[in-house]
Formats: C-alpha cells, sequence, structure tokens
C-alpha cells in the first residue's frame, strides 16, 4: 500500500534551475515576439475588410442613383387611381345637362389689390 | 481598433447619406382638384357667370387661366374665396355652395418624374335585345376606354431660379357626350357616345406658393375642374 509513497519519496527534489530558467525565458520571449509581428497586420485584416465593403456598398448605391439606368428604375411612374364621385362623377358620366348647353365658363380677370 | 471600427461604421452610414442626398431633389406637389357645378346659372349679357380677381400669370401655349393665390371669385351671387389651398365663401369658413373637392394628393417626385391622378367612374347604359327587355352594361371599373380624368404632373427645378419649379401638366379627358338612342324610349339611357379632350401646360411655379388652374376640359359642360396646386422641395415629415 505504501508503495506509490516511496516511490515518491525517492524522486529528487526539484531545485532551482538556472539553464531550465534561461531555456523557458528565450521559448516566452521568441513566442511573444512572433505573436505579436503576427498579429500586427492580421488583427486589422477583418476590420478592415468590413470597412472596405462597407465603402463599395456605398458608392455603388451612389453610382446606381446617380446612373441614368439607377436614375429610370427609382423615377417609376406614379399613379394615384381614385373612382370619380359626386360632382367629379357627373363630370364623367353626365357632363351635360338635359335642358341644354350650360353657359361657357367665362374668366373676367382683375388684378389682385396686393 | 476603435479606429477601425469607427471607420467601419461611418463608411456604413455612407450609402444612406449618399440615398439621401439623391432624395434630396425630392419635389413635393400638394394638388387639390375642384369641380365647379355651373348649372343653372344664368348668364346675363352684361355679367360673366365667373368673376376672378387675382393675379393672373402669363402662360404660353395654353387658353388655361392660372392665377396665383390670393384669389376672389365671384360664381353667380356667391362671392368666393381661395385661403390657401382651400376655397371658402367670403368672408365665412364655410365651403362654397357650388365647389366640391374631387381629390387631395399630395404627390413626392423626383425632378423630371412624371406623377399621375387618375379619376375615372364605370358608365352604365342599356341595351334592348331581340326579345324586347332591356340589359343593362356596365363598363368595366377603371378602364382606360371609359370615361376617366387623368391629370399627368411632373416638376424640375428651374435651371435659373432656384427656389422656382418648371411643371409640365397633361391632362386627357373622357366624357360622355351622349347617348345612343334606344328605339321606343324617351329615356336618355343609350350607350355612352365619349368624348375626348386633352391639353398641356408648361408653367412656373414659385416654391410653396399656391397656384390656381383652371381646367377647360371640358368647357361647355355643366362641370368646371379647378385644380389648386403648390411645388415645393420636400422635407420629410412636413
Amino acid at each position: 500500500m505504501k508503495e506509490p509513497e516511496d516511490l515518491f519519496k525517492k524522486e529528487p527534489l526539484a531545485r532551482p534551475s538556472p539553464e531550465l530558467d534561461r531555456r523557458m525565458d528565450l521559448l516566452f520571449a521568441a513566442a511573444s515576439s512572433q505573436t505579436y509581428r503576427a498579429a500586427g497586420w492580421r488583427r486589422y485584416l477583418f476590420p478592415a475588410v468590413l470597412a472596405a465593403v462597407g465603402v463599395a456598398a456605398g458608392v455603388a448605391d451612389w453610382i446606381r442613383l446617380q446612373s441614368p439606368l439607377g436614375n429610370e428604375a427609382a423615377a417609376q411612374h406614379l399613379i394615384y387611381r381614385l373612382r370619380a364621385e359626386g360632382d367629379m362623377q357627373r363630370l364623367l358620366v353626365a357632363p351635360y345637362s338635359a335642358q341644354g348647353p350650360a353657359p361657357v365658363f367665362h374668366v373676367t380677370v382683375v388684378t389682385h389689390p396686393q | 481598433m476603435k479606429r477601425i471600427l469607427a471607420l467601419f461604421f461611418f463608411c456604413a452610414r455612407l450609402a444612406p447619406l449618399f440615398a439621401a442626398s439623391s432624395s434630396g431633389d425630392a419635389i413635393r406637389i400638394d394638388t387639390e382638384i375642384y369641380v365647379l357645378n355651373k348649372a343653372g346659372l344664368k348668364t346675363s349679357s352684361a355679367e360673366p357667370v365667373v368673376k376672378i380677381m387675382a393675379n393672373a400669370l402669363g402662360v404660353t401655349g395654353s387658353q388655361w387661366p392660372l392665377f396665383e393665390a390670393p384669389l376672389s371669385m365671384q360664381i353667380g351671387q356667391e362671392s368666393v374665396e381661395l385661403q390657401d389651398s382651400r376655397f371658402v365663401r367670403t368672408g365665412t369658413a364655410a365651403p362654397p355652395s357650388r365647389l366640391s373637392l374631387a381629390s387631395a394628393n399630395v404627390i413626392i417626385v423626383r425632378a423630371g418624374q412624371t406623377a399621375e391622378v387618375l379619376m375615372n367612374s364605370p358608365a352604365e347604359y342599356f341595351e334592348k335585345m331581340q326579345d324586347g327587355l332591356f340589359r343593362l352594361h356596365r363598363s368595366p371599373e377603371g378602364s382606360p376606354d371609359g370615361p376617366h380624368y387623368d391629370m399627368k404632373l411632373s416638376a424640375r427645378p428651374n435651371s435659373e431660379h432656384a427656389a422656382d419649379y418648371e411643371i409640365d401638366c397633361t391632362v386627357d379627358a373622357v366624357v360622355v357626350g351622349g347617348r345612343e338612342k334606344i328605339p321606343g324610349v324617351d329615356l336618355d339611357v343609350g350607350k355612352p357616345e365619349l368624348k375626348a379632350f386633352n391639353g398641356k401646360l408648361s408653367f412656373q411655379a414659385g416654391a410653396g406658393k399656391w397656384l390656381c388652374l383652371f381646367d377647360s376640359v371640358p368647357n361647355d359642360s355643366d362641370y368646371q375642374l379647378i385644380i389648386v396646386l403648390r411645388a415645393r422641395p420636400n422635407q420629410s415629415g412636413k
């Protein structure tokens, strides 16, 4: 039962090792400098691509709106459809009275006093 | 990193800004179409049916009278004023007895874009069948061949005066000019004989100023169309 405990006791105790410390320092220093150099431009890649896409979309939209083709698409014919009612309906369907022709519209223009 | 993100969001906002700069040219045309009922107005030799007091605007290439608000009218015995876009009896807020509003539209167009106000009404008529019965016919709703009033409007900024607009107005109207007689029937209920009218008017309008246009289509009927309109830059929410 005490065999593992005995085995541990027989193991040499860890002692500070200047050589190991030096090698570890070198390793971490190398890894740190490599990571930093790589991130120097890669960490800006994604935002830069997003920004470029945003600019491209904006410019494309602007060109589309300025171009004759884009304006033609935007300048579609607008139609307001209404059903004529009341006097407007009578104007279309029964514009002439049965009693004969209506008095012809006659305008006398007097300049408005300002 | 924060700078890049800020740049991205700035760029992302560019598209709507460009769009806004393009739609900044949008023009709002407020249009109201009135119908003046002339039926029963008596013409005396001395007095015209309608007398107008207003500043007449010079218009070339058209017989349509065009006036600038304010405007006063004498329709028979009734005095009427145009206050902004509304006609009222002089000295009151009451609507005139012979004027009715047929349509009021807010039209927003780009410079040079055409907008159309199309009003139509189906026409009904009777047809005598072989068996002596009468069959009621009705022209299809919204048919371009049926009675209609179609006004096309387009506006563009004046190249010399930025505050003015050049407005083109084209009217195409088809009305029932008469009816075919049905043998043995006195009532005027036969097939409509359609009568077409059209006209075109180009004029200059000061931004935000109400103008009043007397459409002479058709001139000899019981009704007269009066178009009140103004053009101004479109400002969203106003």
